[in-house]
């Protein structure tokens, strides 16, 4: 399955949010959803679900308009809520019921779902006797409760500790490995990067970057290496070396915090010059290499470059 | 078309949302509470009764004062008719003294308590009372004014040279009527279109207020989201309507049920009210008419409290938007209150065609006095109507509304919402 999202203007009063938003999602795969407080993403999930409509464009599941109560979705919305006084399973339970589960696999998920995230001892107790973070985590489950095949996740790491936060990055890829679609949006660059294969940028309602996280990579310049020696070698002699190859890459001091930074360097390649030809030259002048690795731009520097603006 | 989806999603928030209300403590304890003092007010006097032998009749207590006491009325005759003698004679129960002192002094001596009132004569048919505090059941002033006019009349009679014997034939002829009523009697359902506007007015304010209440929990504690993106919002708005009317039903019956079987119960100590009696003894169709606009009223209302919690963002603001909503219902409420003495009334006639009074004086009309037909048929046929258009409207706002958070919107930005189709 993949769904897809075609040329999408939003806009509220005269406040234009989204303009000319497409992107994709196909089974087995996570999209993340990224960009800056206020980018859309939360106006384009919210469209997804039709709780309000497109001024323009379509969604669309494998070419075929999408209604999501047509389908078995796992929502995870921004505004995190259920009844706070009444007890957690009995929620659940009426959640799954009413994503269209029956009574029994209702319980059955439902029990499962807890299992899963650890909260199985919770399923009487009322919702606001749990911590922010397990009321979070039960947030979780009330997306999920029915298994679903689209899974939309809107800031789902906001608010978990470390530990949970693995706990949901092992649920995603899961989610993943299953075959489901999984949408989820985040301002949290470096657990994007861990287990997502695509992204969509979004910047001011515009997508400004939309592929594989291995394409984006690969589409940035990859002469910037990273060098670092091992021994506390004569460092001035690194010096001259590296001044007297200056027709071949400059080298800035990768910084001087530390012991290993002292020896690291990182060289930007100049034209001609191969990576292999580099490293070849550091071994013949018999200087010892400790690391040695292509610097790629990280999500947030790609983000940044596109954007304009930091994050 | 209604799919089976939906269905389904009506039936899982309804028995949710009914359940819920029936769980809930301060429904559970206050149904409860009120049974039992039905319970409690209905069994009591056969109660008493079996530790009383029959010496009840004739205590009934009677509007003036009594006791071992008289009481005493200081009585300044300037009339030139002497009447404390006949007024003595006339009134055992209180003691009239002539007294020569002036007004003034006597207007103290009543408000010391010297004297219980003090009567002044100026015309034999003309005469002032001072007392202290005037209680409304107090009925002095009749008694010592048909005592002075029954008086003159056989004095004046006796001047004309009329026997006494026929003068007191004359005045003691009474003449004997037979009221018969072909439509509904006042005096036997004023005592339960009383109490039943009271329960329906109570009974659709509350369970209005309650889904209203309950939409705008689910806003504020920002379930709402999550609730719709697992559900139709029209299905949430009819399941929470629907259950909390029923439940509001449910009470109904069950504290409608303990009366009157505790009243079944105690029936023949009751048997001697007729007020009371006239309550249970009420015809099926009042009580057919009861649960009706009961139900009219409720979804009427409902749906206007629904569209109303959907625009609030946080508990705190239900209250104050929901009064002008309230106050609405109140006007028809005061209407049919007011009209209770008069149910054939102008003003009753043309509210109980007027939506969003009609539920109240409509039943008015229907239970003390004999409303045609048609004139019912058509009175709920609006209703039903507007029920229905409100019914759209508020769904249409429901689903914008429940997204919304921050201020309310003004009613511009709810016109164009109207206007935008699905």
């Amino acid at each position: 399955m993949t769904l897809e999202v075609k040329n999408v203007y939003k806009s509220f009063g005269t406040k234009g949010v989204l303009k000319d938003v497409s992107f994709s999602a196909s089974s087995g795969s996570a999209l993340g959803l990224l960009g800056r407080n206020g980018a859309g993403k939360t106006t384009i999930m919210r469209i997804i679900m039709r709780f309000f409509n497109a001024d323009e464009g379509s969604i669309l599941l494998d070419n075929k308009t999408f209604y999501p109560e047509n389908y078995s979705i796992g929502y995870l919305p921004e505004e995190r809520g259920l009844y706070p006084k009444k007890p957690i399973g009995s929620q659940l339970i009426y959640l799954a019921r009413l994503k269209g589960l029956s009574t029994k696999d209702a319980k059955a998920n439902t029990v499962k779902w807890l299992e899963r995230l650890g909260l199985e001892d919770q399923f009487s107790k009322k919702l606001n006797t749990l911590s922010k973070g397990n009321q979070q985590k039960i947030q979780l489950a009330a997306s999920l409760v029915n298994d679903p095949d689209i899974v939309i996740l809107d800031e789902p790491f906001s608010g978990l500790d470390p530990v949970n936060a693995v706990l949901l990055k092992n649920i995603v890829k899961e989610l993943v490995d299953d075959g489901k679609i999984v949408i989820f949006s985040s301002h949290q660059m470096n657990y994007v990067e861990e287990f997502c294969d695509r992204i969509a940028l979004l910047n001011r309602g515009t997508i400004v970057l939309h592929d594989s996280i291995f394409n984006i990579k690969k589409s940035y310049p990859n002469d910037n290496v990273f060098v670092s020696f091992t021994k506390p070698q004569n460092i001035e002699s690194i010096k001259n070396f590296v001044d007297d190859h200056v027709m071949s890459f400059e080298a800035q001091k990768a910084g001087a915090n530390t012991e290993k930074e002292a020896y690291s360097f990182i060289m930007k390649l100049k034209d001609d010059v191969s990576k292999d030809a580099m490293l070849r030259m550091f071994v013949d002048a018999n200087y010892e290499i400790d690391d040695f690795h292509v610097i790629e731009p990280t999500l947030e520097e790609i983000f940044v470059d596109k954007a304009g603006d930091a994050i | 078309m209604i799919k089976k989806r939906d269905w389904e999603q009506f039936k899982t928030i309804f028995s949710y949302e009914y359940m819920g209300i029936l769980k809930n403590k301060v429904y559970l304890i206050t149904t409860i509470i009120i049974m039992v003092v039905i319970a409690v007010v209905l069994t009591t006097p056969t109660v008493i009764g079996m530790f009383k032998s029959e010496d009840i009749p004739g205590d009934e207590p009677g509007t003036d004062p009594v006791g071992t006491d008289k009481l005493k009325v200081a009585v300044i005759n300037n009339s030139g008719v002497h009447i404390e003698e006949v007024l003595n004679l006339s009134l055992p129960n209180y003691d009239f003294i002539a007294e020569d002192s002036n007004l003034d002094e006597l207007k103290d001596k009543v408000n010391k308590e010297e004297y219980y009132a003090a009567l002044v004569m100026s015309k034999p048919l003309e005469f002032d009372l001072y007392v202290k505090d005037y209680v409304i059941t107090n009925t002095l002033t009749q008694q010592i004014a048909s005592v002075l006019e029954y008086n003159y009349k056989i004095t004046e009679l006796q001047n004309q040279g009329v026997s006494l014997e026929e003068i007191q034939r004359i005045l003691a002829s009474t003449v004997k009527s037979n009221l018969i009523e072909l439509g509904k009697s006042a005096e036997q359902t004023f005592l339960y279109a009383y109490i039943l506007l009271m329960f329906l007015y109570i009974a659709v304010n509350l369970y209005g207020q309650l889904v209203a209440t309950s939409v705008a929990t689910e806003k504020s504690s920002r379930a709402m989201e999550l609730l719709i993106s697992s559900a139709k919002p029209l299905n949430f708005m009819f399941g929470k309507i629907l259950g909390s009317g029923t439940a509001g039903l449910t009470q109904l019956v069950a504290i409608m049920g303990v009366s009157f079987g505790f009243y079944k119960i105690n029936e023949s100590t009751w048997s001697k009210y007729p007020l009371v009696t006239s309550l249970f003894d009420m015809p099926a169709d009042v009580l057919f008419y009861t649960i009706l606009f009961f139900l009219l009223g409720f979804f009427l209302y409902a749906f206007i409290y629904g569209a109303v919690g959907s625009l609030v963002s946080r508990i705190e603001d239900v209250n104050t938007s929901i009064l002008p909503v309230t106050f609405l219902y109140m006007a028809g409420f005061l209407v049919s209150m007011v009209n209770l003495v008069n149910p054939k009334g102008i003003v009753v006639r043309v509210f109980s065609f007027i939506p969003f009074f009609s539920p109240m004086c409509m039943f008015l009309r229907i239970i003390m006095t004999s409303v045609p037909m048609w004139e019912i048929a058509l009175s709920i046929a609006i209703l039903i109507a507007t029920i229905l258009l409100t019914g759209y409207i508020a769904a249409k706002i429901y689903r914008v509304g429940v997204l919304m958070y921050g201020k309310p919107p003004k009613i511009k930005e709810l016109i164009k919402v109207l206007r935008t189709k699905e």
